[in-house]
């Protein structure tokens, strides 16, 4: 140990900040179909004609406002995935579990969400899956609670 | 050291400033202030090389948010960068854009700040800027007293109405800008009845938080003199930093970066008397009591002088050196966007275009500031026209001919006329531009492989 | 615009909140530990400009050379500059509001010449003149931690 090293030691802190974010006008639309009436919103560009979920206001290729909606899905297919092994306290659930990119039905971008009620070992890219829809919903993206292998 | 390449602002964009916005999310809001500017600019997306995005970090608790606010600030397939250095982000982003171009790096770059300020706590993110060991538990992020403290225990009851008056002007200023966040009707007595932060600081003297964004568009000169819009030039700009140890309060010792950044900037333009030749000045005001304070730094002026100064009247719009016709700081505060703003309205006013609050008379030079962090300072100047202004550096010579010792005496005095035919031969590398974009789109649609 | 109003607006709150260490390093090290283990104050003395520097830094960033050379300091001195602050803010280090009115000063301590920030424990600003004299208040032996609090205040003498 050096001179300099025996002065030194760690000072335990933290950072907390409480934040709050708004969906705006556009985003609810998208927020409260899910919470109210369990659908799935996509949005499509006027230009391209591409549809995108999650959804924005405007089309970042094209730079052109978007305001017309469609519904999506709810079935798709998953495009990759991945299989979460390891314990994090901000993760949504307890691993292991999976995260997949979803192609919804109807789409043009790639949603990500939880894939559930399958063994993370039979999850194949291209498998066609659905949602399942929490009981207590609050307009969050939560509403859907995972994507299970599609019936 | 001198530019290779003259700089323009060719196009100014603000979203309207307010403090509740619930009806749009952070990338629209970026993108209200970037269709503005578009349009003022008469320029499409194509035509811009680069982004420059800004904000405060922890204010909205968003991890790197140019990925998101893409969306918004259209820097699809662009370069970009984001630059966050507090207070002073919306001033360093300008100062880079200046850079960017003059480089001759990139023609033309789009400068975005941005903050939706309700969407987190500011004076926590503040906070946490300061050494977690010592200052983060004592200090209270902007909010001190104490500068008013030492103007009124030299002056009593005369700086508090000063400080008042200021914030009185600023409402009056503000009452004009549309685009103002705070447009208030106030007396000086409703000033000093307001609600104590932190003696003699008081809730009125304060800036607000608010919810904007800004875009200013810079230019090289060649491409600026093409443009629809009119060029607004950028002259010089100056940034100033120090370290967080430094003497507060009594006799100063250590000099303030204001009056430093001032000097030096007033020397690197030749500027002798600030007063005269600037015409108008937009200065980072967190607080009425700083803008009361830090007049006397930036225009080299003893505080008696900018009292009395205050006291006639002549930093109104129509008053002798008009300061903050916009309003100021202490009615419109998104703070990534703030300095910007800034830069954006001194621009305005050296155009003419800043309607009813545009200063009622011809502004050849006008001064922007912008204030963050453990006291650090940007200052910008832009001129109406390029008279007065440093001919551009000769960049080095191109591959084609090869320069004997012959040449780089000559170059001392044909600058600017040698510098054009650079600029030819640079505008023909853009016009393979177009032609690149279309690739890019091809390329877009054969990503869609899946 | 009836329409408008009738549209529900999404909101979502989150908590951020995230545990850290910091690490003192040796210069920062030295100086919380002397607080802890003596209750002395020491800054370090630049070679070349000769100021103090409190808290101490590694470097002196007016000359930019490295700042080897330690001085004790009064634990007592003159407050140069005081905020009496009313307003309520949340702290980062807890997640908690501080309770309000805090005073907090820039104390020049006798025989530095760089002010450093603490509390003061006088919160009525007609009790506070700047010029007026403090002295430290330590946490008791044993409660010292090595961290900021470990001063509790600086008592502010008067008269």
């Amino acid at each position: 140990m050096s001179e300099q090293d025996k002065w030194c030691y760690e000072v335990p802190g933290k950072l907390e900040v409480p934040y709050r974010y708004f969906a705006g006008e556009f985003g609810s639309k998208f927020l409260v179909a899910l919470r109210d009436q369990a659908k799935i919103l996509g949005c499509k560009c006027p230009k391209c004609g591409k549809v995108f979920i999650p959804p924005r206001s405007n089309c970042e290729q094209c730079f052109v406002k978007i305001t017309d909606w469609v519904e999506i899905g709810p079935k798709g297919k998953v495009v990759s995935f991945c299989v979460v092994r390891y314990k994090e306290p901000y993760l949504p659930v307890e691993p292991p579990f999976v995260m997949a990119l979803i192609r919804l039905k109807g789409a043009d971008s790639d949603l990500t969400h939880l894939l559930s009620e399958v063994d993370p070992a039979q999850v194949k890219i291209g498998m066609e899956v659905e949602p399942v829809f929490s009981d207590s919903r609050k307009a969050s993206i939560l509403d859907i609670k995972y994507f299970k292998p599609a019936v | 050291m001198s530019k290779n390449r003259q700089v323009a602002i060719v196009g100014i964009g603000q979203s309207k400033h307010r403090g509740h916005r619930p009806d749009i999310n952070q990338a629209e809001l970026v993108r209200e202030a970037v269709e503005d500017a578009l349009q003022d600019s008469g320029l499409s997306l194509k035509d811009i090389d680069c982004i420059v995005h800004g904000d405060m970090e922890l204010f909205e608790g968003i991890h790197q948010p140019d990925m998101w606010h893409t969306l918004g600030d259209g820097g699809f397939l662009k370069s970009g960068f984001r630059i966050t250095t507090g207070g002073t982000t919306g001033a360093t982003i300008a100062c880079a854009s200046d850079n960017l171009v003059a480089s001759g790096y990139y023609d033309v770059v789009m400068a975005i700040g941005f903050e939706k300020q309700e969407e987190g706590h500011t004076t926590t993110g503040i906070t946490n800027m300061a050494d977690p060991l010592w200052m983060r538990e004592i200090q209270t992020g902007a909010i001190t007293g104490s500068t008013g403290l030492e103007w009124v225990n030299e002056f009593g009851e005369r700086a508090e109405w000063a400080a008042a008056k200021l914030r009185v002007m600023a409402a009056d200023n503000a009452r004009r800008n549309p685009k103002a966040h705070l447009r208030l009707n106030l007396t000086e007595q409703d000033v000093m009845n307001s609600r104590l932060l932190a003696y003699p600081l008081r809730l009125l003297h304060m800036c607000p938080e608010s919810n904007g964004a800004c875009a200013v568009i810079f230019a090289t000169g060649e491409k600026a003199k093409k443009f629809p819009q009119k060029p607004v030039w950028v002259w010089d700009h100056i940034t100033m930093h120090r370290e967080e140890t430094f003497y507060r309060g009594g006799p100063r010792k250590d000099p303030l970066t204001q009056e430093v950044a001032a000097r030096r900037l007033f020397a690197k333009t030749g500027i002798k008397n600030p007063l005269k030749e600037i015409g108008v000045f937009e200065m980072y005001d967190p607080s009425s009591w700083w803008l009361l304070d830090w007049l006397g730094n930036f225009l080299l002026l003893d505080r008696k002088t900018v009292l009395e100064m205050v006291e006639k009247n002549e930093f109104a719009i129509e008053g002798k050196f008009p300061v903050n016709p916009s309003g100021g700081v202490v009615s419109t505060n998104p703070i990534g966007a703030t300095a910007l703003i800034r830069v954006a309205e001194a621009g305005l006013q050296v155009r003419g275009d800043a309607g009813e609050h545009q200063v009622p008379r011809n502004i050849e030079v006008a001064m922007a500031s912008g204030f963050g962090g453990t006291f650090w300072t940007v200052l910008m100047l832009l001129k109406k026209s390029l008279d007065g202004m440093k001919p551009v550096k000769v960049a080095t010579p191109a591959k084609a001919a090869k320069p004997k010792p012959k040449a780089k005496a000559k170059s001392k005095k044909a600058k600017v006329k040698r510098g054009k035919p650079k600029m030819k031969v640079k505008i023909k590398v853009r016009k393979s531009k177009p032609a690149r974009i279309k690739v890019k789109k091809g390329k877009a649609k054969a990503g869609r492989r899946k | 615009m009836t329409e408008e109003k009738k549209q529900d607006l999404v909101e979502i709150s989150e908590l951020l909140s995230v545990p850290h260490k910091f690490a003192t390093g040796p210069t920062m090290g030295r100086f919380l530990s002397e607080i802890r283990d003596h209750k002395r104050i020491v800054a370090n003395k630049c070679p070349k400009c000769g100021r103090t520097q409190l808290p101490p830094r590694i470097v002196c960033a007016a000359c930019h050379v490295q700042v080897d050379d330690w001085i004790e300091l009064a634990p007592r001195g003159e407050i140069t500059s005081y905020d009496v602050t009313y307003v309520p803010t949340l702290n980062p280090l807890t997640g908690k509001m501080r309770e309000v009115p805090y005073t907090t000063a820039s104390i020049l301590l006798d025989g530095g010449d760089t002010t450093f920030m603490h509390f003061l424990d006088v919160t009525d600003p007609k009790k506070l003149k700047i010029g007026m004299r403090c002295e430290a208040v330590f946490a008791p032996d044993g409660e010292r931690q090595g961290r900021v609090t470990d001063i509790v205040h600086f008592h502010v003498i008067t008269e």
